[in-house]
């Protein structure tokens, strides 16, 4: 938000995977970890949402309004009036976050957060039960719908890791890996869904002096190489270059943001990566001097000094 | 009705009378007293009741029960505010035949007229029920309907309700241009936004746009279940469900408020549907039933497991999509059908349940077969809802069931080319819709519409199950045809069965209500193929006459 009043977009997750893998213990942890936060919830299932009776302050008919101001709310198929509500809203939530239907492709949802304006991508985060998925997978029925899930996430979530061996787990993964487009694979141990998956603050890493929020805390729990990564240039850079570069990065990239000056266009414009989709949009802000992305994800220094390497390059040559 | 009547007791007198009733068939009179049938046969049958009053408005007239339409949706009243722009005729709310608009250049047209009607600058032009399935490879593109107007923002709804066109100015309002970059936006070779977008995530931001246009909620807009009243009265239909309701406060109240009307000219069977609105469970719909009217019948359930076959995401067992296309989608995941259905057929209630691909009938076969080993239940009449691919095996285990089925016949007639040629092949779309056989089991059956899917038009439905020929007049499965008379009885007695209305409905008996369909001819003397265009006058819904515009 600038202090011109101008309301951004609300940040949205989608959470996907298939039952059992985890979805509502991810939530849970999430909500109980909102800080100052105001998240709001969709579901878009059926049945009873499973919220720790510990953190809901009251409980309507399908609203379950928490302590800390969260709220949780089960929308069966009324997805469309639910979008329509929340964004209308005179006081809309920080954060949205929908779970999906164990079948439903969480992608379908997510691309309303690359395109309403009201929406702003930030995850399709898929948990996979590591010890089923491999039969799973090979299921007539729903075999195929789990592949289409794994293959849009941004970020895979692994859980009930602890009820197989590693050699197990080794092979589930590398299952994995051949239907997923993201690398970007986190271990959520008894439960403990590492939070940098949803908000970026909770991300160690370098960081502009001038961006809104600063980092806190490193996350032991997270591969050492899950950090933050800083690009900036004051050579305008070339549209399509930019995005293959980018591309050319999605499986370590979980998500980069920037405000950026393209060559050709006179505003600056304002970068949106979520995994492999990519928003370019105007900037309503203050005009910039230099394009500054940053960049969240699983980077070692090899592919660190490749990524700020492949950006250096998309800048426009003439 | 007359003011000037001397006795409580009404007796139409009619050129002929089809019951329904096989002990009694044919009829001349029929009395009726508060609403409910007195008495059926000849004068002097009627008169045992002693002194009554002559209305001989239909002396000319043929009278069958009313008609019931046991899978349709409130949602067809909510899209005649926008233009008519289907393949097929249809009739609105008003009587008014809108002819199907046969190529791309008709459908301009018709946008072109109807946008010189707008009166409000700023309001958006809508229009619904096109199908391009029916124009080859051809497609309408933001470039024809820019010459509709450069202007006005517009927005054309397919039949399918999962895809929709746009022009220029509402891509521009919507945000779409060449850098969007999402699933289900169509592109040109130049990578322009055609205007096409489809399902639900590209359609968003126009739904944005245009408000509570061309939206599901029906029940929550007066208006919307008036028009749905006008059209179903308009096919001779007295009793229809509204098979996915989300049994919202204002929603129920506007149906209780409406129906109470003693003009409102149909008894709505609104379906509670768990997926749209998951809370209250079963005790939703029992505390609804306790609020039940003559004219509003809440009850049963409804579920949505598959998509559709012409969209391709119906589930369908080996050998699949005729065409390649990757099996469909499930809206349930299979594991979970028992824990699901199983606590709305223990608490006594009737599932309704959509199934079209022959996996998604098998797997629900499956489910509910555990169920009732689990909690057997007489007379439960779970009903297999579209029902289009079963085969001989399931329809053989769902008779053993005791399931009802109600086809969705129309679509041999609006689709069975589409599913000859793309996404069945001959195989399975000769034995499609199988009411025959169904018969055959002793499976209670009916036939349906989906209106707005499918225009609601019980006659025609009756039609496409009797004749079973596509729009180009291929005839799918000869042996699959169901007699006239028993076609008849299935969009009559059939659907009132397996809404368990039939002793409410359905039949021309003594205790009933007094429904009536009026028509100028006798559908079961009629040559078959004329069924589809018979005449419906009018009705009459427990006694009172509604007669319909001519059309």
């Amino acid at each position: 938000m600038t202090a011109s009043g101008f309301r951004g977009p609300i940040p949205l997750i989608v959470v996907g995977g298939y039952l059992g893998a985890g979805k509502t213990t991810l939530l849970n942890r999430v909500l109980a970890n909102a800080g100052q936060r105001r998240i709001t919830v969709l579901v878009n299932d059926f049945g009873a949402i499973n919220i720790d009776a510990t953190l809901i302050r009251e409980r309507t008919d399908d609203v379950i309004a928490l302590d800390n101001g969260c709220v949780c709310c089960s929308i069966g198929g009324r997805l469309v009036d639910a979008l329509l509500a929340v964004s209308n809203r005179p006081d809309p939530p920080d954060f949205l976050i929908i779970e999906a239907s164990g079948v439903s492709d969480p992608v379908r949802i997510a691309q309303i957060g690359l395109l309403d304006r009201a929406y702003r991508l930030y995850g399709i985060i898929v948990a996979v039960d590591l010890a089923s998925i491999t039969q799973t997978l090979l299921d007539a029925y729903v075999g195929e719908i789990t592949r289409q899930q794994i293959a849009g996430a941004t970020a895979i979530l692994l859980t009930k890791t602890d009820l197989i061996d590693e050699r197990h787990k080794a092979a589930a993964v590398a299952e994995l890996a051949t239907v997923a487009r993201t690398g970007i694979m986190l271990e959520a141990e008894n439960g403990a869904v590492p939070l940098e998956l949803f908000f970026d603050d909770n991300v160690t890493g370098q960081l502009p002096t001038n961006w809104s929020r600063s980092m806190t805390g490193s996350n032991p729990k997270l591969p050492v190489d899950f950090c933050s990564l800083l690009f900036r240039t004051t050579a305008p850079l070339d549209r399509k270059k930019l995005k293959d570069a980018l591309r050319s990065v999605s499986g370590q990239l979980l998500r980069a943001k920037g405000l950026i000056l393209l060559d050709g266009e006179a505003a600056t414009q304002e970068l949106h990566v979520a995994g492999d989709r990519i928003l370019i949009t105007p900037f309503r802000g203050e005009v910039v001097t230099e394009s500054v992305i940053i960049l969240i994800g699983i980077f070692d220094n090899k592919t660190k000094q490749a990524t700020l390497d492949a950006l250096a390059a998309a800048t426009s040559t003439q | 009705m007359n003011d000037a009547s001397t006795s409580p007791i009404q007796v139409l007198v009619a050129k002929n009378i089809l019951t329904m009733n096989p002990a009694q068939p044919y009829a001349t009179h029929v009395a009726i007293l508060d609403g409910r049938i007195l008495s059926v046969g000849k004068s002097d049958d009627v008169r045992q009741w002693g002194d009554v009053e002559i209305v001989d408005t239909f002396r000319d007239k043929v009278l069958m029960p009313g008609l019931v339409e046991g899978h349709c949706h409130l949602m067809e009243g909510a899209m005649w505010d926008a233009v008519y722009v289907g393949y097929h005729d249809r009739r609105g709310p008003d009587g008014v035949r809108h002819p199907g608009l046969t190529t791309l250049d008709a459908v301009i047209d018709q946008l072109k007229a109807a946008h010189d009607l707008i009166t409000d600058p700023q309001a958006p032009l809508l229009a619904w029920g096109f199908d391009p399935i029916f124009f080859g490879t051809k497609r309408l593109s933001v470039n024809e309907l820019d010459t509709v107007s450069a202007q006005r923002s517009i927005a054309v709804l397919h039949a399918s309700v999962h895809l929709m066109n746009v022009n220029s100015p509402m891509l521009a309002l919507a945000g779409i241009d060449s850098e969007t970059d999402i699933d289900g936006i169509g592109k040109n070779a130049d990578g322009k936004p055609t205007g096409e977008l489809q399902e639900f995530a590209a359609m968003f931001p126009v739904y944005r746009l245009i408000g509570g246009g061309l939206s599901i909620a029906a029940s929550e807009k007066t208006e919307a279940i008036w028009n749905f009243g006008r059209v179903a009265q308009l096919a001779g239909v007295t009793t229809a469900t509204d098979l996915v309701n989300d049994f919202s406060e204002r929603g129920n109240q506007n149906l209780r408020d409406i129906t109470n009307d003693p003009a409102y000219p149909v008894r709505i069977v609104p379906a509670f549907a768990p997926q749209r609105c998951p809370e209250g469970g079963p005790q939703r719909v029992l505390s609804a039933i306790g609020d039940n009217t003559d004219k509003l019948r809440f009850g049963p359930v409804k579920f949505i497991v598959d998509g559709s076959i012409q969209g391709f995401t119906a589930r369908l067992k080996w050998p699949g999509y005729l065409n390649g296309k990757p099996n469909g989608l499930w809206l349930i995941p299979p594991s979970q059908f028992v824990e699901i259905f199983a606590p709305f057929h223990e608490a006594g209630l009737q599932l309704h349940i959509h199934t079209n691909g022959d996996e998604a009938t098998e797997l629900v076969l499956d489910a509910l077969e555990k169920i009732l080993d689990r909690y057997p239940r007489l007379d439960h009449r779970h009903t297999l809802q579209h029902c289009q691919m079963a085969d001989a095996s399931q329809l053989a285990r769902a008779a053993k069931l005791g399931l009802c089925i109600n086809f969705f016949s129309n679509h041999l007639y609006y689709w069975g080319d589409a599913h000859y040629e793309q996404t069945m092949g001959a195989d399975r779309a000769n034995r499609m819709d199988a009411a025959e056989s169904a018969r055959r089991l002793g499976i209670p059956f009916a036939f349906h519409s989906d209106a707005p899917i499918t225009p609601l038009n019980p006659l025609f439905t009756a039609w496409c199950a009797s004749q079973r020929e596509t729009s180009s007049g291929r005839v799918l499965g000869a042996s699959e045809r169901v007699p006239v008379a028993h076609a008849l009885r299935a969009i009559t007695l059939g659907a009132a069965y397996t809404l368990k209305m039939d002793h409410l409905v359905g039949s021309i008996e003594v205790g009933k209500f007094a429904d009536f369909a009026v028509l100028d001819d006798d559908p079961s003397e009629v040559a078959p193929d004329r069924l589809k265009t018979l005449q419906v006058w009018g009705t009459v819904l427990g006694g009172r006459i509604f007669q319909g515009p001519a059309g």
